[in-house]
């Protein structure tokens, strides 16, 4: 089995940095510019993900996840930790509407790896009742917080909270299944 | 599928996940990862459950060049100290590393009892080396001294670092060098920006300075090869402070070392 190229990575082969970018700087860059409202904040962030990615690559195990879903975990962790020192930033009202009414673009899997997980990821989403997959959505790629996902949805934040674990409960049993069977 | 029975609260995991907690759900979470594997395992299968959603889902946005050239040299100086410190080798690939540096070394030997110091092998030229070569080669080479650099009205954080820097801008080539330079803590690192014609900030607003180097520092004379992210015009400063490990896109400059400055 050819090695991966976060394997690649760990192992410091040449060019494995810049496919590793290449496949996955489009990825960590549109989280950070949707999480963060700052430009700058952004590309600080980026870097200080790519840093994390470059540290944790060796960690990193195909059996369990795709490297897109690595990947996004770790820069995920990162954008959150930043939202919370920094105390979370309320975003426009602009930019609330357009988070709002963004539409997801399922399918499209980043990066080489086979994304057998990212489909089972839209598939539990697909499952999910349209507005408790818009408050996933609203949560786990804009980093909104449960307040500012009731307040762009008019839903109540007790439901918000509900919809978001339960909703997350779901896709990653989901996955976890898929996994199982595609083991056996 | 019927779920085991666990000890822990998967829907504060699933909200830890999401990454929405309150101060005291966070205490909670921390101390239930803390003292179960299971628990932290299932954490982390959840972010991966949402590291899938973003990944799938996302609309692609294309990473600015500027700041991959960034992160790339990140990488590179990163990687560079890795390979040359002895002692913290524990991939096997890097312990391989050891092993042919060693028989390197005895075939060396061999080869100089053999044939005189005329067959010893070329050994590549050091830091300083390389230093000395540009300025003596370079006809642009500068070299600037290093001053202590604080904010205006307040004592400097490091006082008295000796050394200089040497830049070549037609070869866009040069070298940091000190002396004093107090060894960093382990979550901190010092970073060189680089003035150049540009400024401080571009006519958008955004940072102009240029990240040229990213590094440790140790006792003794330390030379520190300069690496810019993007092509330097006309270099007018050279400052150093002190950021994170991996330093950052862009600094505030609160926390200043030394600066070199032409006249």
């Amino acid at each position: 089995v050819p090695p991966t190229l976060l394997q690649r990575v760990a192992d410091n082969e040449p060019g494995a940095a810049e496919a590793c970018l290449e496949s996955y700087g489009g990825l960590v860059w549109s989280l950070a510019r949707r999480f963060l409202q700052n430009r700058a904040d952004a590309e600080d962030a980026a870097q200080e993900i790519f840093v994390d990615i470059w540290k944790s690559a060796g960690r990193y195990d195909p059996a369990v996840a795709s490297e897109a879903a690595f990947v996004a975990m770790i820069a995920r962790r990162r954008l959150i930790d930043r939202l919370r020192k920094s105390g979370r930033t309320p975003k426009t009202a602009e930019l609330l509407e357009e988070t709002t009414l963004s539409q997801p673009t399922a399918g499209k899997a980043n990066g080489p790896e086979g994304a057998e997980d990212l489909a089972q990821a839209i598939a539990a989403m697909d499952a999910l009742g349209t507005e408790q997959s818009r408050v996933l959505r609203l949560s786990l790629g804009q980093g909104l917080s449960h307040q500012q996902i009731a307040d762009a949805t008019g839903m109540p934040v007790g439901t918000v909270k509900t919809h978001i674990r339960r909703g997350l409960i779901q896709v990653r049993q989901r996955v976890a299944q898929a996994r199982v069977e595609a083991s056996t | 599928m019927s779920e085991r029975p666990t000890n822990f609260d998967r829907e504060l995991l699933a909200a830890a996940a999401a990454g929405d907690l309150t101060d005291a759900e966070r205490a909670v979470v921390d101390a239930m990862c803390a003292g179960d594997p299971e628990a932290r395992a299932e954490l982390e299968a959840l972010e991966l459950a949402a590291g899938a959603v973003v990944a799938a889902e996302s609309q692609m946005e294309e990473m600015p060049a500027a700041l991959r050239a960034q992160i790339l040299q990140t990488r590179r100086l990163q990687i560079q100290p890795e390979q040359r410190r002895e002692g913290s080798a524990s991939r096997p690939m890097a312990y391989l590393g050891w092993l042919a540096a060693a028989a390197c070394l005895a075939l060396a030997a061999v080869a100089w009892f053999a044939g005189g110091p005329g067959a010893t092998p070329e050994q590549a030229p050091t830091l300083a080396e390389q230093r000395q070569q540009l300025l003596a080669e370079a006809p642009d080479a500068i070299q600037l001294d290093w001053q202590d650099w604080a904010a205006e009205g307040a004592p400097p954080e490091i006082a008295g670092v000796q050394g200089d820097v040497v830049w070549s801008e037609s070869r866009q080539e040069g070298y940091l060098r000190f002396v004093g330079l107090p060894r960093n803590d382990a979550n901190e690192q010092y970073q060189l920006w680089i003035i150049d014609r540009r400024g401080l900030f571009d006519e958008t607003g955004q940072s102009a300075r240029i990240s040229g180097a990213i590094f440790d520092a140790r006792e003794g004379e330390l030379i520190v090869p300069i690496d810019p992210a993007i092509p330097v015009k006309e270099a007018g400063a050279f400052a150093v402070t002190i950021e994170e490990p991996g330093g950052v896109w862009a600094s505030d400059m609160t926390r200043r070392v030394v600066i070199a400055a032409r006249g």
